[in-house]
């Protein structure tokens, strides 16, 4: 990966403006892998696990993780995370958009997540559920995040937000619970 | 129900139900009692939770949205590979080039398909995005001999495949060998093959790959073509060239062009075509076809494709002549042959006038000769000269003005004056600056600018010589007007010339001088008019002046200098005249086309002030003039325009109403008519404009009714002939703004077909246009505002890509660019409704922004509120004046949701 070298120099520096310039290049990366894994470019049975996207764009983007701090590499998954559900809630507004036959759609979306819109989650409820739940509990709504979009696992999220497995497990049983009963109606 | 909102409150349910959910189910009740303490709407809040938490499940568990996209891969990978996507493949049925064809089961209704799975190794991405773009129309070819087009698509492991109607029948070139299939059988079943091929034409499809195993013959004797469109989809001119690409063609059956790898059209199925008839006439044992048949072959099978049958209808109307024993058409001599390349045969008149060209030609060369030789020939000669300068002029006058409203006589007509000018000029040099010839020149130049180039009129679209020819024609009008100031002919003259300059400027995109040559005109027609009153004629004209001020002022659908009241105010005189001349001659049909002319103009600027409802009234009430005109005067070319651009107009109309249906079917409608006229006189620009033009109005309308593939189709269409105009006529900045315009269309499409980065490339492609036309100080109001749509477009184009800096740098450019364009012309509603929209995106963006910017999110969310209020305040401002149309009361209405959204957020 060219740009390796570059994203762990972003990455180490951490600051804001390293974080904005890192954004785009990542987002590219995401939309990349998810419109090649709609392309089927990869086989059945190509070693790629039901992994994280991010994860995956981790390791392309980055490669080596240990020159970078894990602060660094934490506030990558943040990003990533939150960039994968933009990517998601764009598909969807502008499907919805459609299908209701509202104004046109002011983004460009990625056809490449398509199949999204009929899956077992409407990504754009969960998205405005998530909004809502962060208003009351922010950290439960970033634990949502980083676990649905950035696919990580409990121990992973912990690490990232720098908070005991314990306490990821259980407010993630809570916003769970909390988002079925605000996207499935009243329990 | 109870959402609670308040944080700490959640703290509270929040230790509470983790500690619930550790304890076993029974002693749920028991537990909740002690811990709420008697709280009890606590309590139920937190049983809901509970109870909400049992049935959750593996509600987002197990499955992140990598998961999602990763399970979706495997699902249509069956054990035994037998499966592709929905269908069960059953056995092979037939192999091709371009891969194996299966029958097959389509899983829910078992109904019998026939899948073809593309061999390996073909661009699967750019089959699967040709399909998707091409999928409407392939669906649209319902016809009886046509194998139905079902479905495609590209499998797990990169396989491309299409699904199509399974038929029962044998290969054309097995029937053919059949005892039973006689000549007159074969012969018919080629017409019924012609006709169904026809149909796909008609329908925008071309099939590029005809041969006889790609033709079935059912047992009832009915042909069925297979894989139409295919060929297309696998081998697209606008496929990314790799390494791997295959050519999809049979060379035995690809015309010459296909061979070298040159566009395709229709009569590249001509060609094909006759290969196949020659095929199904040579089939084992039956002998040579007859010289009538052989004939038709060489027709179809003819190098030069211009050689060709026009049709494939004309292919088979000829096959159909044999079968009935008539002559066919490919028996015609050649000299009747070219003749009717040169002129359609339709119009008599016109090959008429290209044999007396050439006669007199003849003649006028001989008559100079002489001309020249002794003094003592003198008196003979000049009598000579005197006939020819007669001949001439009744040539160009009479023959031309009689044949210049005939479809197709375009052409025809610049034979006509050039050659006339050719003499005039000649006869000028012999007679030394004689005034009443020198007269006759200048007339001459002026009709011939006017074949040229100027777009008021069927033209030739050569504006460099249009220009040259009026300038010259200005020049000797100017002499011969200052040397005799009384004559009123000279005056008027000289104002004809003054215009048709200021009607070339205008074409050119020159409006500044435009509009100065169109303002020496006004002043001479003024003066005329005031002189003679009661003459109609010089109302008349000077009615026609007003109009084109009015155009060049601030006409939104032309290149204008944004001087909206300008327009209205000279639309205004012009309406009046026209009434005035109408209440003394009601049934001078002159006048009632005029008026309805401008009636639809003076709609257009009701629009551009936001009176929408008054603009559908005028376009409807010239709608109906233009229709009682057009049935008294069927074959008028000149009326013909007027009615479609009527209809280009109240296509707007309608849709500012929310009409968006019946204008879509008015472009449909209009698209019908334009391209049949294009057919007539395929050198005609004005019609290859107004085709672009109503493409474009098709497609917006489409693109309003959420159909982002129809269209970009759409749009590539009217893209392929503006780009066919500015290649004929570099000169024309009209084509240029076409062009740009159509660019940005395009890119529109293909923004919301989430094509984003062809978008993106297109809106790059536009604003370089556009900027190099602002560099070159011939850009306009018009020209900024390209600018400033493409780059808003390719702000937004950047943004869905995650681009955010650059994104909102070229968001504030448009955004600036459309305030100072909406300052310069404060009346403009479009204006306005455009710099509200550009505010609204901007303020998207920013809030887009801001979700996925850790560091300054709030920044961000208050800029997305600033221009998000400016939007709603503009938008706001237009519906209590009365100004905002239909479809911006629904933007407005989003604008408020997100607007309401956003201001939340900042406030929390």
């Amino acid at each position: 990966m060219e740009k390796s070298g570059e994203i762990t120099e972003l990455l180490r520096k951490g600051d804001a403006a390293a974080l904005e310039e890192l954004m785009p290049i990542v987002y590219r990366e995401l939309h990349r892998i998810a419109e090649a894994l709609f392309r089927r470019e990869y086989r059945v049975n190509h070693t790629l696990q039901p992994t994280a996207l991010v994860n995956e764009a981790y390791l392309r983007l980055v490669g080596n993780m240990d020159d970078v701090s894990w602060q660094n590499r934490a506030q990558f998954f943040c990003i990533a995370a939150r960039l994968m559900r933009q990517i998601l809630v764009n598909h969807a507004v502008a499907g919805r958009a459609e299908k209701r036959g509202g104004g046109r759609s002011f983004v460009a979306l990625d056809e490449a997540l398509s199949f999204f819109s009929t899956r077992d989650v409407e990504i754009l409820a969960l998205h405005e559920a998530l909004e809502a739940l962060a208003a009351v509990d922010r950290r439960q709504s970033e634990i949502v995040e980083l676990r649905f979009f950035g696919g990580l696992t409990i121990d992973e999220t912990a690490a990232v937000l720098e908070v005991s497995s314990a306490t990821v497990k259980r407010d993630w049983e809570m916003a769970k619970a909390w988002l079925y009963r605000e996207l499935r109606g009243d329990y | 129900m109870g959402t609670q909102n308040n944080p700490d409150r959640y703290d509270k349910i929040k230790e509470i139900f983790g500690v619930a959910i550790e304890r076993p189910v029974e002693e749920e009740s028991d537990f909740l009692a002690a811990a709420c303490g008697g709280d009890e709407q606590l309590r139920r809040e937190i049983e809901s939770l509970l109870r909400a938490h049992r049935k959750a499940g593996p509600f987002l568990e197990g499955v992140s949205a990598a998961a999602v996209v990763h399970n979706s891969l495997n699902r249509d990978e069956r054990p035994g590979g037998r499966q592709i996507d929905k269908y069960r493949l059953e056995k092979e049925i037939g192999r091709g080039g371009m891969g194996v064809v299966y029958l097959a089961e389509y899983e829910d209704f078992r109904r019998r398909v026939a899948v073809k799975l593309i061999k390996r190794g073909m661009d699967s991405d750019a089959i699967l995005e040709r399909f998707n773009r091409e999928r409407e129309i392939l669906a649209a070819l319902d016809h009886p001999f046509i194998a139905r087009f079902l479905d495609g698509g590209t499998t797990a492991d990169g396989v491309s495949f299409f699904v199509m109607e399974y038929v029962d029948g044998v290969p054309l070139d097995e029937y053919c060998r059949r005892p039973d299939a006689g000549l007159r059988r074969r012969l018919e079943l080629f017409c019924r093959i012609c006709e169904a091929v026809g149909f796909a034409h008609q329908k925008l499809v071309i099939h590029r790959d005809l041969k006889p195993s790609n033709i079935l013959v059912t047992s009832d004797g009915r042909p069925k073509l297979l894989d139409f469109g295919i060929a297309k989809l696998l081998d697209s001119p606008d496929a990314r060239e790799t390494a791997t690409r295959q050519k999809v063609l049979t060379p035995a059956y690809a015309s010459p062009e296909q061979l070298r790898g040159e566009p395709v059209d229709t009569t590249s199925d001509v060609y094909s075509l006759g290969k196949l008839l020659g095929e199904m006439l040579a089939a084992e044992g039956r002998g040579r076809p007859d010289s009538d048949l052989a004939a038709v072959l060489e027709t179809s099978l003819r190098e030069d494709r211009a050689r060709r049958y026009v049709s494939v209808d004309k292919f088979a109307d000829d096959v159909r002549r044999y079968l009935d024993g008539r002559p066919v058409s490919a028996r015609r001599d050649t000299f009747a042959y070219r003749a009717q390349k040169f002129v359609r045969r339709n119009y008599p008149a016109v090959g008429a006038a290209t044999l007396f060209t050439v006669m007199l030609l003849a003649g006028l060369a001989v008559l100079i000769r002489e001309n020249r030789r002794t003094e003592r020939e003198h008196a003979k000669a000049e009598q000579r000269f005197n006939d020819i300068r007669k001949l001439t002029n009744s040539f160009m006058f009479e023959f031309h003005d009689s044949i210049e409203n005939l479809p197709g006589a375009t052409a025809a007509r610049r034979l006509v004056v050039a050659r006339a000018l050719e003499y005039l000029n000649k006869l000028s040099e012999e007679s030394g600056g004689d005034a009443e010839l020198l007269r006759e020149l200048a007339t001459a130049y002026a009709k011939l600018g006017r074949i040229q180039g100027n777009s008021y009129y069927a033209n030739l679209g050569d504006t460099d010589g249009a220009m040259r020819s009026y300038q010259k024609s200005l020049a000797i009008r100017q002499t011969l007007s200052a040397a005799d100031p009384e004559s009123v002919e000279l005056r008027e003259e000289l104002a004809d010339s003054f215009e048709g300059v200021g009607d070339i400027y205008y074409t050119a995109d020159d409006l500044p001088n435009g509009l100065s040559s169109y303002r020496s005109a006004q002043t001479i027609r003024e003066n005329l008019a005031r002189g003679a009153p009661a003459d109609p004629s010089y109302q008349s004209a000077l009615a026609g002046l007003y109009a084109k001020i009015g155009d060049i002022s601030g006409m939104e659908s032309y290149a204008n200098l944004g001087d909206v009241p300008g327009a209205l105010e000279n639309y205004e005189k012009a309406t009046a005249i026209d009434e005035k001349l109408l209440a003394v001659d009601p049934e001078n049909s002159n006048y009632r086309k005029n008026y309805a002319t401008r009636l639809t103009n003076l709609g257009m600027l009701y629009r551009t002030v936001g009176k929408t409802s008054k603009a559908l009234e005028a376009c409807q009430k010239a709608a109906d003039l233009f229709r009682t005109l057009a049935a008294a005067d069927p074959n008028n070319a000149e009326n013909r325009f007027h009615v479609l651009f009527n209809q280009a107009t109240l296509r707007y109309a309608l849709a500012d109403e929310g009409r968006i249906d019946e204008s879509i079917e008015l472009s449909r409608q209009t698209i019908g008519a334009l391209t049949a006229m294009a057919r007539e006189d395929p050198n005609d620009t004005h019609v290859t404009r107004s085709l672009g033009v109503a493409y474009n109005g098709l497609s917006r309308g489409l693109l309003q009714k959420n159909d982002p593939v129809g269209a970009t189709q759409n749009a590539r269409l009217a893209l392929n002939l503006v780009e066919k105009l500015v290649a004929a006529d570099a000169g024309s900045g009209e084509s240029r703004d076409d062009l740009i315009f159509t660019l940005e269309l395009l890119a529109e499409a293909q923004l919301a077909g989430r094509a984003y980065e062809p978008a993106a490339g297109n809106y790059r492609r536009a604003l370089e246009l556009a900027e190099k036309q602002l560099a070159a100080g011939t850009a306009n109001a018009r020209g900024r505002e390209y600018l400033s749509i493409g780059l808003a477009g390719l702000g937004n184009a950047l943004a869905a890509e995650g681009n955010f800096g650059p994104a909102l740098d070229n968001l504030r450019k448009s955004v600036s660019i459309a305030e100072e364009l909406a300052a310069g012309s404060p009346v403009s509603a479009p204006l306005r409704s455009r710099l509200a929209m550009r505010y609204y995106e901007l303020g998207k963006v920013c809030d887009d922004f801001a979700r996925t910017n850790i560091g300054q999110s709030a920044t961000r969310r208050e800029e997305a509120r600033n221009w998000l209020q400016k939007s709603y305040a503009l938008w706001d401002e237009m519906r209590k004046n009365g100004t905002l149309s239909k479809v911006d009361a629904d933007r407005l209405e989003t604008v408020s949701t997100l607007l309401n959204k956003v201001s939340r957020q900042v406030k929390s």
